[in-house]
């Protein structure tokens, strides 16, 4: 048996790992356009101000395909498949053959069509090429301001970044606040003002009409609709991503706004499976399949993929949008659905404790659908396990909406009583603590 | 993860309980909530934390029942672990021991696996920015908590024997109550 793979991220590794797990012998060949081993895409904005190194990136270790006995073709684009007689083509027109194909292509940034997108020192920031881009362009050119366009999580990470490099960045958001699509009022209020207080700007209903350029070509400033002008150095494109499905073309599987794939994974064309942020997943609580283009469902959805290519039958029962991100010192979770405005079918408990912590969940009839959590996180996997399972909640609402869903209370209180401390520091290997 | 020094008793402990398996199994209807369990885990990982107060990486909860049953919460070690599914850096990982454990140093806190583990057993250290869990200590003959378990409510078991246990439990006080044997 002769796997072959497009894309040489999570998915990939969560493919290759349960095909390994039944299939020692079958050939696995790895082809991206990337000329990486497996790294941490979202950890790319930690790598940018050098708080993880090289070889922090890499999410497996350097042996894993040597152990994994994977052929890895990397740096190679593939640009056609071809199902009836079983290749892909890739750009120097070389044909590779297989027996199963998985494509886990993943997502690539939406560049919006707007005046000046083509102008120097304007980056997208989903992959290490475009961290390394904008890392050459920050050391050469003198940047004092930066933009940065869409408020969502991929630029909420970035100001990880920007805290050493002494840049003045903007937020330029089209919602009419920062993480629209994953925070209510509320919360996003609460990281706004986090925002603020760093020293960010935060720019909500704006659209960016054009980048304007100097004579060299450079970026000078940005317009927002409405005349404003912001002048800066640098602009990161962060509105989205869309499913990379440009090599699908004329190749019969069947695509929407991403790839159509089964509860298997499998596409509508036999041997030929799709997974990860590429294809569009049956959506829990919204019951409804569309992209959820994120990591923890990339990884499953790869899993279950490599299971069925290499002969097992397994399900995929679809996956909730999740995030999780710390912004400065705060935490953020949001799960499920979150946005409640206009839906008269949600109840809808809230909780807030001044500006530090925030906690919504939202129950459609006696089921959890969806969750928010600012500041206190803990036990969040608790919720993402109900809203995941749908089961019946017949806890106490209000003490699951106060942090407590497991008396959590009771067990500082009893810990904090308990005078006799028994442990004490021995000497050890000493951990760096950051 | 304390890796455990080559050639050592504990390095083979290590290696033992990879090959035969090993499960801390819960039973949470003998637990008295006495907290000796989180003390012996604070004393053991009290050099893995330099700077805070140990973190315990087991707790006992009130469980959500009348009556105040206990519930000692640590890492069940899910077969498909979703902790190991969410981590986008790579660090948590399923190790020669079978157990799936953190590799420290590589972890950012970015609080995917807290959001993933539906036993609430991940404790997010802010103070250290890790994403702190129970490694198992499977290079101990005995885990500290277990030993450290006088009600037994904590025990290292095959899982036919504790089933068969938690059967003959259950004969005895139908034979008590409703017999009256």
């Amino acid at each position: 048996m002769r796997y072959v793979i497009i894309g040489n991220s999570y998915t990939a590794v969560g493919a290759v790992e349960s095909i390994r797990e039944l299939d020692r012998q079958g050939e696995i060949i790895i082809i991206s356009d990337e000329p990486y081993a497996t790294y941490c895409r979202p950890l790319i904005t930690y790598w940018i101000t050098g708080s993880v190194d090289a070889e922090k990136l890499a999410l497996r270790p350097a042996n894993w395909y040597e152990d994994h006995r994977v052929t890895t073709r990397l740096g190679q684009k593939v640009v056609n498949i071809v199902p009836e007689s079983r290749h892909v083509v890739l750009e120097d027109g070389e044909t590779v053959a297989f027996d199963r194909l998985l494509i886990a292509t993943g997502g690539k940034p939406f560049m919006p069509p707007i005046e000046g997108i083509d102008a120097e020192g304007v980056f997208a920031m989903a992959k290490l090429d475009d961290a390394k881009e904008f890392n050459a362009w920050v050391s050469q050119e003198h940047v004092e301001a930066g933009v940065i366009v869409g408020a969502g999580l991929i630029c909420l990470s970035l100001f990880k970044a920007m805290e050493g490099m002494n840049i003045k960045f903007t937020l330029v958001e089209l919602l009419d606040r920062v993480l629209g699509i994953a925070l209510d009022h509320t919360a996003s209020g609460m990281i706004e003002k986090r925002l603020l207080a760093a020293g960010v700007g935060v720019r909500t209903s704006s659209l960016a009409e054009a980048i304007l350029q100097d004579e060299q070509g450079r970026v000078r400033a940005i317009r927002l609709k409405g005349g404003d002008e912001i002048p800066c150095q640098a602009v990161v494109m962060a509105v989205g991503m869309r499913p990379n499905v440009d090599l699908l073309e004329g190749s019969g599987v069947e695509v929407n706004r991403g790839i159509v794939v089964d509860d298997g994974m499998r596409t509508n064309v036999p041997g030929v499976y799709a997974a990860g942020d590429v294809v569009e997943t049956w959506d829990i609580v919204n019951e409804m399949s569309h992209v959820i283009a994120i990591l923890p469902l990339a990884y499953e959805q790869g899993r279950i993929a490599g299971w069925n290519m290499a002969g097992a039958e397994r399900r995929y029962p679809g996956g909730i949008p999740l995030n999780s991100l710390p912004i400065f010192d705060t935490s953020l979770m949001t799960m499920g659905i979150t946005i409640t405005d206009d839906r008269p079918d949600l109840e809808v408990l809230t909780h807030q404790e001044a500006d530090q912590v925030y906690r919504k969940l939202v129950f459609r009839e006696d089921r959890l659908v969806g969750a928010i959590l600012v500041g206190d996180i803990a036990h969040g996997g608790v919720l993402t396990a109900l809203i995941r399972s749908q089961a019946p909640v017949t806890y106490d609402r209000q003490a699951m909406l106060k942090g407590d869903p497991l008396d959590i209370e009771v067990t500082r209180q009893r810990e904090a009583a308990r005078k006799n401390v028994l442990w004490e520091r021995t000497p050890g290997p000493a951990l760096a603590v950051r | 993860m304390v890796t455990p020094a080559p050639g050592t008793r504990r390095e083979m402990l290590n290696q033992m309980t990879g090959q035969y398996t090993r499960d801390i199994i819960v039973d949470a209807g003998k637990c008295t909530g006495c907290m000796d369990c989180v003390d012996a885990c604070k004393q053991a990982i009290a050099h893995e934390h330099p700077v805070i107060a140990p973190v315990a990486r087991i707790t006992i909860r009130e469980a959500l029942v009348e009556g105040g049953v206990h519930l000692p919460l640590l890492c069940r070690n899910c077969a498909e672990a979703p902790c190991v599914t969410a981590c986008m850096t790579g660090c948590r990982i399923r190790n020669g021991s079978g157990w799936v454990v953190t590799a420290y140093e590589r972890c950012v806190g970015c609080w995917m696996c807290v959001m993933s583990c539906p036993f609430g057993a991940i404790e997010a250290v802010h103070e250290e920015a890790l994403a702190r869990k129970c490694d198992g200590c499977t290079s101990y003959e005995v885990p500290p908590c277990v030993t450290a378990c006088e009600p037994r409510a904590l025990r290292v078991e095959g899982q036919t024997n504790f089933a068969q246990g938690r059967r003959r439990d259950f004969a005895t006080r139908v034979n008590a109550t409703l017999l009256g044997m």
